[in-house]
């Protein structure tokens, strides 16, 4: 599969969108920010162990891969544009997240990551959520 | 009453009906016909304690896939099998009883409905609650409890009930100590069942003990009630006039030999955490509205999934997986400070590691002594909320023609021929289960219960499967004597006076435990006996 190369000046710009979320939060939303890594686990997977759990499969099987494409590709399969994040609420996001999800699961886009069976919308996430860190 | 056959004085008995074996299908039938008249043989090879000599008839060869030892899966003395018994209840399920396109082309030739008012019988020989499985209801009369997958069309949640479990041999001893018509003969080992010169009647069964008394029982009925091995193996050991043994002409009998294939599934990591005392981990939930029942659930597939993915039946117990916070936070703290990062909420992991120390000095220290044994005990579910499940895996299996009891050359005290078991399993069944497992996953995405973990085992196709030690198939029961070994009243094809009462009836085995089926097919065979005597 290619990587499409971004141009520097989109990749930083979505590493910042990411990056600066807990700060943008608090200006767009009392709510906490969108993307954190620790919010988002709780909120999506409420249990933190089982998402450690989880994660851990996933980042001692995944092929390293670059941030800016990760995220591109996970906006696409999300169906949402980088500048409609900005000024999305933090439970949007989670809600459209979950649905897209639980959608992957019903028309079985699903896949066997080290043993674990996750939506592909899911791995995606969790890609862009290990790169990050 | 009871006889010890070392102590009889005549050579030949006489009765109405002759049972071969006191399991929970011999005593069931016996018992339907205490005081009625009918004089009953009841032939059991042990006593009433177990005892090695006896037991040792059981061995024999094993060349399944599964090396398991044969005298290890069954007991022989009074009460049979039922004296190392779980007690897990179930009726079949109704589809398990039809032929399904793309799973197995048989069918059992008695419809569901006809069953169940002798599971209903069955509940009581086998000291159950009210027969309740699938009422729709009764999740609503149980707020208490919430159902994983409610909203589900692919699975669904099923009831099962414990027996206490009943040890028929000493839960129904006494009621044959004083019968004036039933005899209970201890001891007593058929060796061969006997015919006419056609192979059409048979007109007794040669027995004897380990003293080497031997005997004979005449009657007008015969019941082989020895279960899903031992059935077979006599029937294809009573080869004196018809040669490959008696309703074997084409050569079904010993054929299709079935166990609930049981696998490791591997795991569900719950979004929500479930409480300790969900119905799917107290497998004897007792319930106010039913105090005389013991209740457990498990998952299980719809009628749909079945249909649409053309599968064979099965099960997912659910178990909490063994976790602890304080290994769970060891690891994470380990994770964290060897990629350089400080852990986030560092006191709380250290708060879980220091409530938990027993875990983590267990882990700790048997790695260091290299050792298999805890050094401090850790109560493995102190909590009341569990995180993570295990599963296992109970399917049925789909019938196999090459799946088998054979007669080996090996001899046993009597110099006969001892078992050979060639248990087969097929890719069909591997695939199956890697599907139910899929379904699973899938089922716990959309509806966010949690996320599945599948072992490669399963992936691969490659599972070992273990026994359950229900032994069904090898006299099965079809309406005609070219694709079974018993009619629907369980009589052999062109066998005038023969009847078999066992799991080795059953054509198809569902996922459900057999012994309440089992005793459901005796109470009525019972019936049916009554009706032609």
């Amino acid at each position: 599969m290619s990587v499409k190369i971004l141009p520097r000046r989109t990749f930083i710009k979505n590493v910042s969108i990411f990056l600066s979320m807990p700060l943008l939060a608090n200006f767009i939303d009392i709510d906490q920010p969108v993307l954190n890594v620790e919010n988002y686990l709780r909120e999506v997977l409420p249990n933190n162990f089982s998402a450690m759990s989880i994660g851990e499969h996933i980042v001692s099987v995944q092929k390293k891969s670059s941030l800016s494409g990760e995220m591109n590709h996970l906006f696409m399969i999300l169906g949402v544009a980088e500048n409609d994040i900005l000024s999305m609420r933090k439970q949007t996001f989670i809600t459209i997240l979950r649905e897209k999800i639980q959608n992957d699961f019903s028309i079985g886009n699903f896949s066997n990551i080290g043993g674990w069976i996750l939506s592909d919308t899911e791995v995606g996430l969790y890609k862009v959520l290990f790169l990050i860190r | 009453m009871y006889i010890d056959a070392n102590d009889l004085d005549s050579k030949v008995m006489e009765a109405d009906i002759c049972i071969i074996g006191a399991g929970c299908a011999g005593i069931t039938m016996a018992k339907e016909f205490l005081n009625t008249g009918v004089k009953v043989l009841l032939l059991e090879s042990g006593g009433f304690e177990y005892d090695d000599e006896t037991q040792s008839l059981y061995e024999g060869e094993n060349v399944s896939l599964h090396n398991f030892d044969l005298a290890d899966t069954r007991l022989r003395y009074f009460g049979g099998s039922t004296n190392h018994w779980g007690g897990m209840c179930r009726p079949l399920d109704e589809i398990d009883l039809v032929q399904r396109d793309g799973v197995h082309d048989v069918s059992w030739p008695i419809q569901f409905d006809e069953l169940v008012p002798y599971y209903k019988r069955a509940h009581i020989v086998c000291q159950l609650g009210p027969y309740i499985y699938d009422d729709p209801y009764f999740w609503e009369k149980q707020p208490e409890f919430s159902p994983l997958l409610k909203e589900s069309d692919q699975l669904r949640t099923s009831l099962f009930q414990f027996s206490p479990p009943t040890r028929f041999g000493q839960v129904y001893r006494d009621i044959f100590k004083e019968s004036e018509n039933i005899d209970v003969i201890l001891n007593a080992n058929v060796l061969e069942v006997e015919t006419d010169e056609q192979g059409k009647k048979i007109t007794s069964v040669k027995a004897a003990t380990l003293r080497k008394k031997y005997f004979s029982v005449k009657a007008k009925k015969f019941v082989i009630a020895m279960g899903g091995m031992e059935s077979a193996r006599l029937l294809l050991l009573s080869n004196k006039v018809q040669k490959n043994g008696l309703g074997n002409a084409n050569d079904l009998v010993g054929r299709y030999y079935m166990d609930h294939l049981d696998a490791w599934a591997g795991a569900i990591q719950l979004i929500y955490d479930m409480p300790i005392k969900s119905m799917y981990f107290d497998l004897r939930t007792h319930i106010a509205s039913f105090p005389a029942a013991k209740f457990g659930a498990l998952l299980t597939p719809t009628l749909s999934t079945l249909n649409d993915n053309k599968l064979s039946n099965f099960r997912f117990i659910i178990s909490p997986a063994k976790t602890s916070k304080g290994i769970d936070s060891s690891k994470y703290i380990a994770h964290e400070m060897g990629a350089g990062h400080l852990p986030d909420n560092l006191g709380v992991h250290l708060k879980n590691v220091l409530s938990d120390i027993e875990s983590v000095a267990n882990v700790g220290l048997k790695t260091v002594f290299n050792s298999q044994n805890d050094f401090f005990k850790v109560q493995p579910f102190s909590g009341k909320l569990v995180s993570k499940v295990t599963l296992d895996l109970n399917m049925e299996q789909i019938p196999n023609r090459n799946s088998r009891v054979m007669l080996s050359s090996e001899k046993d005290f009597f110099d006969q021929n001892r078992i050979k078991l060639d248990w087969q399993v097929t890719r069909d069944d591997q695939f199956a289960a890697l599907k139910a497992v899929e379904i699973l996953a899938a089922e716990c995405g959309k509806y966010n219960i949690g996320r599945v973990f599948m072992p490669d085992s399963i992936k691969d196709g490659e599972v070992d499967f273990g026994i359950s030690s229900h032994h069904i198939g090898t006299t099965r029961m079809a309406d005609s004597a070219r694709t079974g070994v018993v009619n629907s009243d369980c009589k052999v094809h062109d066998i005038d006076n023969l009847f078999v009462s066992s799991s080795s009836v059953f054509p198809t085995s569902g996922w459900a435990n057999p012994t309440l089926t089992i005793t459901a097919l005796a109470l009525r065979l019972a019936d049916h006996l009554k009706k032609v005597l």
